[in-house]
């Protein structure tokens, strides 16, 4: 079942690149490979960009892209730690209330925003709206951890358990603020719903960077002990992991870099399912290769889905959590069929 | 050496296990072995280390179970539990490298390779490397087990500071494989090391062991060699089988046959 597939890292870097280099060309205004590169060259010799193709893809399409192909790369990472973590393949990152604490945070905005004291807005400019969806999912994410602690234990059906009640509450939040909100506003809950990168900035893109960097760099750490732990947590305990511990340091990194990109771009369902499952048939399970692969082809994919969302209805814009589901839940149904059928082929012997 | 120093434990209210004292030298094989739910299981896995509110002391030769961190035991101590599943599908060789990872901080060592090449060996897993472990049959994951566990504790050292403990290793196995994985266990054990295995098989216990450990509802009734402490009284006491004891012709060891 296993081939050597010492060639699936090339393919995904080359992947990776060509569709970054697309998502940079195509939008509402082509940008050509070599304004592409005389743009970068101007800005290393220290000018300014030179006219407005220059400028549009310096100040818009590059940050875009860039924020999109890391926040692919995040969600996919996040697929890949909340799987192993629950030894489950049909586990989201969205599903221990990440994602529905966010949308509920941005939502207050949204909606209150209005009332705040000019003094709070002029403080956090245009952070206002990441930090309270930062703090609303690291607020559900610490409540579904909470409740599904058992003395120091924290038992992985629980967690799923409260994951969905909390996701449920975060929802009906939601839902209420857009009731009560004023058109407009409602019509912003909603486009963060579905996600957008149509306000992607460069200070986006350091954030967003700086926080994946660091988080991928301590993740591929822990990719022998997320292995051991296939084999259940007793047995991960017999070859010297710690369960309960690898567990937190894992919800841990995986909140903090989840809520981050939710924070800065909405909720973009599905990239943390299908990518690993993806994978997980190319090249197998091993959490050595899934991890690293899982970073190039979510950020390629989230990419693609982007050029999608630019390009469908241009000149307008489709919201890209649209996109994601609609192409991912039917990519997602037949792997499942796939992978079913593999599975009962490979028990008949037993 | 494992030493247990009056192990007693309990879930609830229901006491699982009293006062269990026993010592284990390196160099041998002790088989447990006892009815159903007479505390085995639960013995193994307190001394193991994967169970801490026990009362009494575990002693691995100096040191006491309670002082030794995790990734520490690990290197001196590798348990093969029933039928341990696997989540997601792997290649055999992964699984069996399993065993070496408290080894190694990222990348396998040449070394850790060599261990896992001899336990595949051993196993006679080579044709099997690439395969996915879900689609081995039982008989197969549990010999891609034994290779792991004997990958994890390394090759052979005089001091006889390793400690190889074994969950009713046998299911699933045909009658071939009983006798290799046990054959496979005393020639561990002799290297030295020290191998504790529960088993339900009377016979092959009184073929391989060298010491025997029986449990009646959480009670020690007997320990000592085989041939010194088996007989058809101590069988009707813990199995309340009425039994005859034989001398096997082939091997000169006891035998067990039931009424």
């Amino acid at each position: 079942m296993f081939k050597q597939n010492n060639y699936i890292f090339p393919l995904l870097i080359l992947l990776l690149v060509v569709v970054l280099i697309c998502s940079i060309a195509f939008g509402a205004v082509s940008i050509l490979p070599s304004e592409m590169a005389s743009a970068i060259q101007h800005f290393l010799n220290g000018k300014g960009p030179q006219g407005i193709y220059e400028s549009v893809f310096l100040q818009l399409r590059l940050p875009r892209v860039l924020l999109c192909a890391i926040t692919g790369a995040v969600l996919a990472v996040s697929g890949v730690l909340m799987q192993g973590l629950f030894r489950n393949p049909i586990v989201e990152p969205g599903l221990v209330g990440t994602s529905a604490g966010a949308a509920f945070g941005a939502s207050l905005v949204f909606v209150l925003g209005v009332n705040m004291s000019p003094a709070i807005k002029a403080m956090t400019g245009p952070l206002l709206v990441p930090l309270f969806a930062f703090a609303g999912a690291l607020l559900a994410t610490w409540i579904v951890y909470a409740l599904s602690k058992h003395t120091k234990h924290v038992s992985i059906v629980s967690l799923l358990l409260v994951g969905i009640a909390v996701n449920a509450i975060g929802l009906s939040g939601t839902g209420f603020m857009s009731y009560i909100a004023r058109d407009p506003q409602a019509r912003s809950i909603t486009f963060w719903n579905l996600g957008t990168f149509s306000g992607a900035s460069w200070l986006q893109v350091v954030i967003v960077a700086t926080v994946a960097a660091i988080i991928f760099f301590i993740a591929l750490r822990y990719t022998k002990e997320l292995n051991a732990l296939l084999l259940g947590e007793e047995e991960a305990g017999y070859l010297g992991v710690d369960a309960d511990k690898l567990k937190r340091r894992i919800m841990l990194l995986n909140t903090a870099m989840v809520a981050v990109v939710t924070a800065f771009v909405g909720v973009i369902s599905f990239m943390g399912l299908i990518v690993p499952h993806i994978l997980r048939l190319l090249i197998g399970s091993d959490n050595k290769k899934l991890l690293p692969a899982s970073m190039l082809l979510g950020a390629a994919l989230l990419c693609l889905a982007d050029v999608l969302a630019r390009l469908l209805l241009a000149p307008a814009e489709i919201p890209i959590g649209i996109i994601t589901s609609f192409v991912g839940a039917p990519v997602f149904i037949l792997l499942l069929k796939k992978f079913n059928l593999l599975q009962q082929k490979g028990g008949g012997d037993a | 050496m494992l030493k247990l120093e009056q192990i007693s434990y309990a879930i609830g209210n229901k006491q699982i296990l009293h006062s269990i004292s026993a010592v284990l030298q390196p160099g041998e094989v002790t088989m447990i072995l006892g009815p159903n739910g007479s505390g085995k299981s639960s013995l193994l896995r307190i001394f193991s280390g994967a169970v801490d509110n026990y009362t009494g002391e575990v002693w691995y030769d100096e040191r006491n179970l309670r002082a030794i961190k995790k990734l520490q035991l690990a290197h001196i101590r590798a348990v093969m539990t029933q039928q341990p599943e696997l989540s997601f599908p792997l290649p055999v060789e992964e699984v069996v490298m399993m065993g070496r990872y408290p080894h190694f901080e990222f990348n396998p060592s040449v070394h850790d390779h060599q261990l896992c090449e001899a336990a595949m060996e051993r196993l006679k897993l080579n044709d099997f490397r690439k395969r996915n472990y879900l689609t081995l049959s039982g008989g197969e994951r549990q010999r891609v087990q034994f290779a792991r566990v004997l990958a994890q504790l390394g090759e052979e050292s005089k001091e006889g500071n390793r400690f190889l403990f074994l969950d009713e290793p046998l299911n699933n196995l045909d009658i071939r494989y009983q006798h290799a994985f046990l054959k496979e266990a005393a020639a561990f054990a002799a290297q030295p090391a020290t191998v504790v295995a529960v088993m339900h098989d009377l016979n092959l216990a009184l073929q391989y062991a060298d010491r025997l450990l029986f449990l009646k509802e959480g009670e020690l009734v007997a320990y000592g060699k085989p041939e010194e402490i088996v007989t058809e009284e101590l069988v009707q006491e813990v199995f309340a089988v009425q039994s005859h004891i034989l001398q096997n012709p082939l091997n000169g060891k006891p035998m067990v046959v039931y009424k």
